[in-house]
């Protein structure tokens, strides 16, 4: 059970991170010289850049033309809490939130199944090597994790691309669903997205899988030293008892923990995945408000990004409680 | 009585060589340090010395575009036929410095912030943590790309971009460290015998984590070259300069994925991965040789 106390505990700090985002998303644009568009939004008086009725309607809203940031400090905040965080300039007349509001799905997609896909593939993996530690299998396959997880995620997603889209043409080269197809069914709509999906989230569960099986391996081998494992052995237990019960168990912990750490490069390794296999998420749509120089999208999508990050980790801290009940008692 | 004498000899030059180097001599029994440390010498050789070798400017058109690899271009050429081999080599350069530099300047930040947080402890040590907590939730991928598009796209903006933002693991490992080492005796001699915060800081705390801050900062050198390949292949940053993660944006612009140039794209990716590799057996080899000092 995760106590009163704790669970509190653990929210106050979610809220302090998470008003910790978005107040350097309300600065990030005032406090970078040089730009001259931002200097021009924001430095009051609305300029000639963009869409004039956006940036008109940008300046009502967000009180730009009052050089006074505390004020539009305030009206920042005010406009969030009523979930409008501006106008894009490159898909006007849509506004940030809708943007992104038809993008996000199909990101937490990727990135929650590649997670998922790559733990439940590279725990065991780890298992299984911290059991052959110094073998030919476990040098091997180690070395292998390490080169894998230097190698940066989307150069992964490139030469899967090759192989089983260009070479061999088995897998769709991009997008998330087929073009101007009308499906039969919810299930061969369903089959569509899954058929798209496979190369993007190979990329990811290729990528990620090494660090949690490392990390797997690292841990259990420690657990492996310690004295109830020398225990288990003398009294007799079957190896597989102990590997599974004894070791696996209690080193499977520090692993939820990088899993949580990791989220956040997830997302980032999905964000450019998507770029490479055109798939419409907020990697994409990031990379296009780039290309426009839509600087209301870019906010957004930092921020809701960092808000979906900064939950999904509260997430998993409670997950981490249900396994080990020990941590909310400190 | 005959020992004495002869230390009292050495210049000071000899004997700041020795304190220098007696602390590495256990490394060289480490095969994961030997291995690793060939690995990052061979590129770091081929980034100082690539111009001496290469056979084309990066930039000349020295043969017909999209060819493959053959005797005279070894790793083919792209789509402007000009020269991968050459672009690949000269490439090592700027994705090296980017590593090292970042790693010098982040780790100098995290060093400081650690150290204050640790040692003074309290409010201090608090409001750092805090923040610190925040830099690691938030997903730095995006905030590097708004930074990156905010700035001018130079080397240095991702220079400067890319040490503002990897400081903050580096800082929990150095507290963490000083919380410990703080406790020590030798911690209260100097104390006792009226030692400064500072001195005790970094004469005494300081030296005694420098495997542990040493394998961070290679930590941070592989994220920092692949940071910087990963906002290049975004097209952030200056994509005219020629690097590693350049070759791959020209790649994806060119569609080299389409016509199969597998020459253009596996060089800088294998790059990263076989350098990465070597970086991370060297931390493995010092971390594994220092706990067995430490134990032994």
């Amino acid at each position: 059970m995760i106590s009163k106390r704790y669970l509190l505990r653990r929210l106050t700090n979610m809220a302090v991170i998470a008003y910790g985002a978005i107040t350097l998303n309300f600065f990030l644009p005032r406090i970078i010289p040089g730009n001259p568009v931002m200097a021009n939004l924001f430095g009051g008086g609305g300029g000639q850049i963009g869409n004039p009725v956006v940036v008109r309607r940008l300046t009502q809203e967000f009180g730009l033309n009052n050089p006074n940031l505390l004020y539009q400090y305030y009206r920042y905040l005010v406009e969030l809490v009523h979930g409008n965080l501006g106008i894009s300039f490159y898909y006007y007349p849509q506004s940030v939130v809708s943007v992104i509001v038809q993008r996000l799905p199909w990101t937490l997609f990727l990135a929650g199944s590649g997670t998922i896909l790559a733990a439940l593939l590279g725990i065991p993996l780890g298992i299984f090597l911290a059991w052959r530690k110094g073998t030919l299998p476990d040098s091997l396959i180690s070395s292998a994790g390490m080169l894998i997880s230097s190698i940066p995620y989307f150069w992964i997603g490139i030469v899967l691309l090759i192989f089983f889209a260009v070479d061999i043409t088995i897998f769709p080269v991009a997008h998330a669903v087929s073009q101007g197809v009308t499906y039969s069914s919810v299930f061969a709509y369903l089959g569509d997205v899954l058929y798209h999906a496979v190369l993007p989230i190979s990329t990811l569960v290729i990528a990620l899988m090494p660090g949690y099986a490392l990390q797997m391996r690292n841990t259990m081998i420690t657990v492996m030293h310690e004295d109830y494992i020398l225990t288990a052995f003398a009294k007799g237990l079957p190896n597989h008892v102990i590997k599974n019960r004894y070791a696996a168990r209690n080193a499977i912990l520090p692993v939820t923990t990088h899993v949580g750490i990791a989220l956040g490069y997830v997302v980032g390794g999905a964000l450019m995945v998507e770029y490479l296999f055109a798939y419409p998420g907020l990697g994409y749509t990031l990379f296009s408000a780039i290309q426009s120089e839509d600087y209301p999208l870019m906010q957004g999508i930092f921020l809701i990004i960092s808000l979906c990050v900064i939950f999904a980790n509260f997430i998993v801290d409670m997950i981490y409680t249900l396994i080990d009940p020990r941590v909310s008692l400190t | 009585m005959n020992i004495q004498t002869v230390s009292k000899q050495q210049s000071p030059v000899s004997f700041l060589a020795r304190r220098l180097i007696r602390p590495l001599v256990p490394l060289t029994h480490s095969r994961k340090f030997i291995l690793g440390a060939s690995i990052v010498m061979f590129f770091v050789a081929l980034g100082l010395l690539g111009r001496l070798i290469v056979p084309f400017g990066p930039l000349a058109q020295s043969g017909a575009p999209w060819s493959p690899p053959s005797a005279r271009h070894i790793l083919g050429t792209n789509y402007l036929g000009q020269d991968v081999f050459s672009w690949f080599v000269i490439g090592t350069a700027t994705s090296l410095k980017v590593g090292f530099f970042v790693a010098l300047f982040s780790s100098s930040i995290g060093i400081s912030v650690g150290l204050t947080a640790g040692y003074l402890g309290k409010y201090t040590d608090d409001v750092l943590m805090r923040f610190v907590d925040m830099l690691l939730v938030i997903p730095a991928f995006p905030l590097l790309v708004i930074l990156s598009a905010y700035l001018p796209p130079t080397n240095t903006s991702t220079i400067l971009i890319l040490s503002l933002l990897s400081w903050p693991f580096m800082s929990r490992v150095v507290r963490s460290q000083v919380l410990t080492l703080k406790e020590r005796g030798y911690v209260a001699v100097s104390k006792l015998s009226g030692a400064g915060n500072l001195s005790v800081m970094f004469k005494d705390i300081f030296p005694n984590m420098a495997p542990i801050i040493f394998i961070n900062m290679i930590f941070l050198v592989i994220g920092a070259i692949i940071a910087q390949a990963g906002l290049a292949f975004f097209g952030l940053g200056n994509v005219n300069s020629i690097n590693w993660g350049t070759m791959l944006y020209w790649a994806q612009v060119e569609d080299a994925a389409v016509q199969s140039a597998w020459w253009w794209i596996l060089p800088p990716g294998l790059a990263i991965g076989v350098l990465g590799m070597g970086l991370n057996m060297l931390a493995n080899g010092i971390a594994e040789t220092t706990l067995e000092m430490r134990m032994g």
